[in-house]
């Protein structure tokens, strides 16, 4: 039987098995390959020191342009080692998952290391990072094989059709148009007792209904779309039934893109639930978007408890409306004190993800979000408010809304020493924006600083907090450095 | 967070009724509906609900949060359901909240690595914001 094995590279969080080496089996499965499974981002974690782990994460993050050359040859002989043991006999092809932009310096390392092999096996790559452009090159990840033929699988965009092309020889096509058609994932050969957590994966819908101006999911996924409520719950069956799976969490950028279809969803899941008693214990947690009282009405909320929502992240972002808005997130204070009432009264738990430093954030801007740190206390006492992530300061991201060439112009946006944005890997964190110079690095980096103390102090919990600080002062060290 | 009223729901799925004792000493009693309110300007008091029929467990919201049983110290017995109510609710739930999740995650240490990670309450790491505001001075 012919074998495929999967991979995929760092950096992303170890709490579970990656989602997209759980897609890309079940196709591969689902059509007759023998498969073999090696998560090197949890392989790489396992095998290098914290000093190292958080180099890769600042190389990972361009906070750093380079890292030594001892580490890269650590990481290369890591992979051609774990390559080597992991790969079966008869494999044909190495299929790499590049999990996202932050995953392309890693992955060029890896994949330029492979160009200089003789292989039995041919390359697969794809993934959410092969669309972008490396920071220090700007050259595009497409352009850049092309140029070297290191790949000779390139899967640009969404994996399914594609990989299903090369394994069937163009014997099978899924429907894009209807999500529903691909095969489920598959979750066998992952030890789940080497993650934090035993749980899975699984997916709703793909793209977005907002264009939030930071956010470059568009350009992964211009349109979306989403499954049945049915097939989501069957999906959810074959994962407890065969793996003892009660917790899945959503890969969605937001559950409720569609409102009927997430209404609908909850109300089968707790049907299924009261009739077999086996599902009492599944639980779901996912992206959401904060919505007006009369698009989630109170029977929505009171539906999802009985289904089991344990947690939704919530990209709330500025608690200032000014911002929100430049940002499209369209939703109002008031929707927000709405969104957490509701919560409260279901026991619904929330991240809010948060940005400090947007480029038209004002010091009036940065306040409000310090009185409203204040103002919703309470629901962090009491566990709706679970945890907030502040991360860093703001961070550009090309072909994203704001860093259009339009938006550039209009925002006035440069790097500190007036290049162009992007001229430099460094200029996506250390920018200033022309129509708001009082908000320079420093001074994001001042009040992020003001945000953590006051979080801190009002009692909100910040898990990982540390990390963030350490990139903040990399980040501080190396603007004083530039200076 | 100093409390100086308790909004108590009782909710279930079928009709109940409830009596609501305070410190030994009835207080209120609501009778045939599958939700109940009761409103308590008291600090410091052992509340009882005494429930029938028996053995049911509701759903139990304090001014307007539904809060877990463990969470609360809320004792679910057969025929009543037991709280302590003082000042001090929200700071204690929220205390609980933490140490749960320390004892879920397998955490002893506040001090260790995983706690910051993992649970992130109090990380203020003075050490590394000192430094931090010193390179941007």
């Amino acid at each position: 039987m012919k074998s495929i094995l999967l991979t995929s590279l760092p950096k992303y969080d170890l709490s579970a098995p990656p989602a997209a080496l759980g897609v890309l089996q079940g196709i591969a499965k689902s059509n007759g390959w023998q498969t073999k499974i090696f998560d090197f981002n949890l392989f790489l974690h396992k095998n290098l020191t914290d000093e190292e782990w958080q180099a890769i994460d600042n190389w990972s993050m361009f906070i750093i342009n380079d890292i030594d050359d001892g580490l890269k040859k650590k990481i290369i002989n890591l992979w051609d080692l774990s390559i080597k043991t992991e790969m079966l006999e008869n494999t044909e092809y190495l299929l790499i998952s590049v999990f996202s932009y932050w995953s392309l310096y890693i992955a060029r390392l890896i994949i330029s290391n492979e160009g200089k092999k003789i292989k039995p096996y041919k390359l697969i790559v794809g993934g959410n990072g092969v669309v972008s452009k490396f920071p220090d090159s700007k050259e595009y990840f497409e352009h850049w094989n092309n140029k070297n033929k290191f790949i000779e699988h390139l899967i640009i965009g969404e994996g399914e059709n594609p990989l299903v092309k090369i394994l069937s020889k163009g014997r099978i096509k899924y429907d894009d148009k209807n999500i529903d058609s691909y095969p489920f994932p598959s979750y066998s050969g992952f030890d789940f007792n080497e993650y934090f957590e035993k749980k899975v994966y699984i997916t709703g819908s793909r793209g977005c209904v907002r264009k939030c101006t930071f956010c470059d999911i568009a350009n992964i996924w211009p349109k979306f779309r989403f499954r049945s409520a049915e097939s989501i719950i069957e999906e959810i069956k074959k994962h407890f039934y065969e793996h003892g799976i009660t917790r899945f969490d959503f890969t969605d950028s937001l559950i409720n893109g569609s409102v009927s279809n997430f209404y609908k969803f909850n109300c089968l899941l707790a049907e299924e639930k009261q009739k077999n008693a086996d599902l009492k214990d599944i639980i779901y947690l996912g992206q959401a978007i904060c919505r007006p009282k009369n698009q989630m009405l109170e029977k929505h909320y009171e539906a999802m408890y009985y289904a089991g929502c344990k947690q939704l992240t919530i990209g709330i972002e500025s608690f200032s409306f000014k911002i929100r808005e430049h940002m499209k997130k369209r939703f109002s204070d008031k929707d927000i004190e709405y969104h957490l009432e509701q919560c409260a009264i279901w026991n619904i738990p929330n991240i809010f993800l948060m940005i400090c430093g947007y480029p038209t954030e004002t010091i009036e801007d940065h306040n409000k979000n310090l009185q409203d740190l204040k103002k919703y206390q309470l629901f962090a006492k009491m566990g709706v408010i679970e945890m907030i992530r502040w991360g860093t300061t703001m961070h550009l991201i090309p072909d994203t809304p704001v860093t259009s060439q339009k938006s550039i112009q209009e925002l006035g946006l440069v790097s500190r020493d007036s290049t162009p944005i992007f001229f430099s890997p460094s200029s996506s964190y250390d920018w200033i924006s022309k129509i708001n110079p009082e908000l320079t690095i420093k001074e994001r980096i001042r009040r992020r600083i003001e945000l953590h103390e006051a979080t801190t102090r009002l009692g909100y919990l910040q898990p990982r907090v540390k990390e963030d600080l350490n990139t903040l002062l990399s980040l501080a060290k190396s603007v004083k450095i530039n200076n | 967070m100093i409390i100086n009223e308790f909004k108590i729901e009782l909710i279930y799925n079928t009709i109940f009724d409830v009596e609501c004792h305070i410190d030994n000493v009835l207080f209120s009693k609501s009778k045939n509906k599958s939700q109940h309110l009761f409103k308590i300007k008291k600090n410091n008091i052992k509340v009882e609900f005494f429930i029938n029929p028996q053995k049911i467990k509701p759903l139990i919201r304090i001014n307007g949060f539904l809060v877990n049983y463990g969470l609360a110290k809320i004792m679910p017995w057969d025929h009543k359901i037991e709280m302590f109510l003082d000042q001090f609710f929200y700071e204690n739930y929220s205390k609980n909240i933490i140490e749960s999740k320390k004892k879920y995650l397998g955490i002893s240490d506040e001090c260790s690595s995983d706690f910051d990670n993992f649970v992130g309450y109090n990380s203020y790491h003075f050490d590394i914001v000192n430094i931090i505001k010193k390179e941007i001075q």
